[in-house]
């Protein structure tokens, strides 16, 4: 694993956990002084969609995209400009994106923070790690992101939502993207 | 127009503004503002107008303009839309239409060359405020007001490819040197400095 993000966990979580709820990722990011989210929007983040709708004037701007492409671009250019974002996709936008992120977080060293979905995790699968998924869509994520030297960190439970803000932390102090992979819907209130 | 004549037109007006170069602009852009707060989408096609979106939404007092190639704007043809969707009012996206990949390299059509509508993609986009230039004495008259007003604006301009360096077996690729993929970072990193202690 290339991950320097030591709580990283590779084994699954119970079935029955509950993940974060919209609200619970919103007031993180808020936490973390995100500014700007940059959005293909997620099936799997829909609870946070949701609660961005909310946000009034002054609060967090989302800023909607029509590709993952755009969506790393866009928060290159809020780093640069002073900015700070998160790039809220799912698992798929990672696969369409990969050039742009290449381009603008690994090779120009922009800490780009993404929250990404595991969007058509099977519920056979959710006693197992997802690189056991039977669904290509979902095993690929990890090994993908160990090639590509990308760290990541899980959240599935509520009181995992911290790691949000590891994600923040380690994405500033190597100057590369990190990910935040949500492997459950996040939850409804 | 010349590649090198519409560098130097919005070079000429660019005042305080960001410039954002993707393919046939660098070189130009290089030779004429080395200093300027600048930076290259590179190796990246089709990256520029995004980043420069975002560039724009962070620093809305500042203008940002775009030097866009036309095959890299085909590559993200959603851009134009985003562009309309977050509505940067110190946005200024300039599509170089030279009608080839590869400029003074090869100089290959691109999709459609000659029927594609660019300004008609921009408005159809949502974009009101497009504009299209067939001579660097028509920028140059236009672009103070377009400059001083609200954008954002998309602006094709009519490019004349150079034809004189394409490769041959006499002229071939030459290898391409570390900075060329190093670049994007250092100018990413000097730009946030300079833009974050103006």
């Amino acid at each position: 694993m290339n991950s320097p993000l030591a709580a990283t966990p590779t084994a699954p979580t119970a079935p029955t956990a509950i993940p974060p709820t919209g609200n619970e990722v919103l007031r993180e990011l808020r936490r973390n002084k995100v500014q700007v989210v940059v959005t293909v929007p997620d099936w799997v983040q829909m609870p946070l969609h949701r609660a961005l709708q909310g946000e009034s004037e002054g609060g967090i701007r989302t800023l909607n995209c029509c590709t993952e492409h755009e969506a790393f671009m866009i928060a290159g250019g809020l780093y640069i400009g002073g900015m700070r974002s998160a790039v809220v996709i799912q698992q798929q936008g990672l696969y369409a994106g990969l050039n742009a992120l290449r381009g603008i977080g690994l090779d120009a060293g922009i800490p780009i923070v993404m929250l990404m979905g595991q969007f058509g995790r099977e519920v056979g699968n959710f006693d197992k790690s997802t690189r056991a998924s039977k669904r290509r869509i979902v095993h690929m994520l990890e090994p993908l992101l160990d090639t590509l030297e990308i760290a990541y960190v899980k959240v599935e439970r509520a009181d995992e939502i911290g790691r949000i803000s590891d994600a923040y932390a380690a994405a500033e102090r190597t100057r590369s993207p990190v990910a935040v992979i949500f492997d459950r819907n996040l939850s409804w209130e | 127009m010349k590649c090198s004549q519409a560098v130097e037109t919005i070079l000429k007006h660019r005042g305080r503004g960001v410039v954002v170069s993707t393919m046939s602009a660098i070189k130009h852009v290089d030779r004429l503002d080395p200093e300027g707060l600048n930076i290259a989408c590179v190796p990246l096609m089709g990256g520029a107008s995004a980043l420069g979106l975002g560039l724009a939404v962070a620093q809305p007092d500042r203008p940002v303009l775009v030097l866009d190639g036309d095959g890299s704007l085909l590559m993200q043809l959603g851009s134009l839309i985003t562009t309309a969707e977050i509505t940067p009012a110190n946005f200024l996206h300039f599509v170089f239409n030279n009608g080839v990949w590869f400029e003074n390299l090869a100089n290959l059509p691109i999709p459609a060359c000659t029927r594609l509508d660019f300004t008609g993609l921009a408005r159809s986009a949502g974009n009101p405020a497009v504009h299209r230039f067939e001579d660097a004495a028509g920028l140059d008259a236009a672009l103070p007001a377009l400059l001083a007003s609200a954008g954002p604006h998309f602006v094709e301009l009519v490019i004349e490819p150079e034809g004189q360096g394409l490769w041959s077996a006499s002229n071939p690729q030459h290898d391409l040197a570390d900075f060329h993929f190093e670049r994007m970072g250092d100018e990413a990193r000097a730009l946030r400095e300079r833009l974050a202690s103006a």
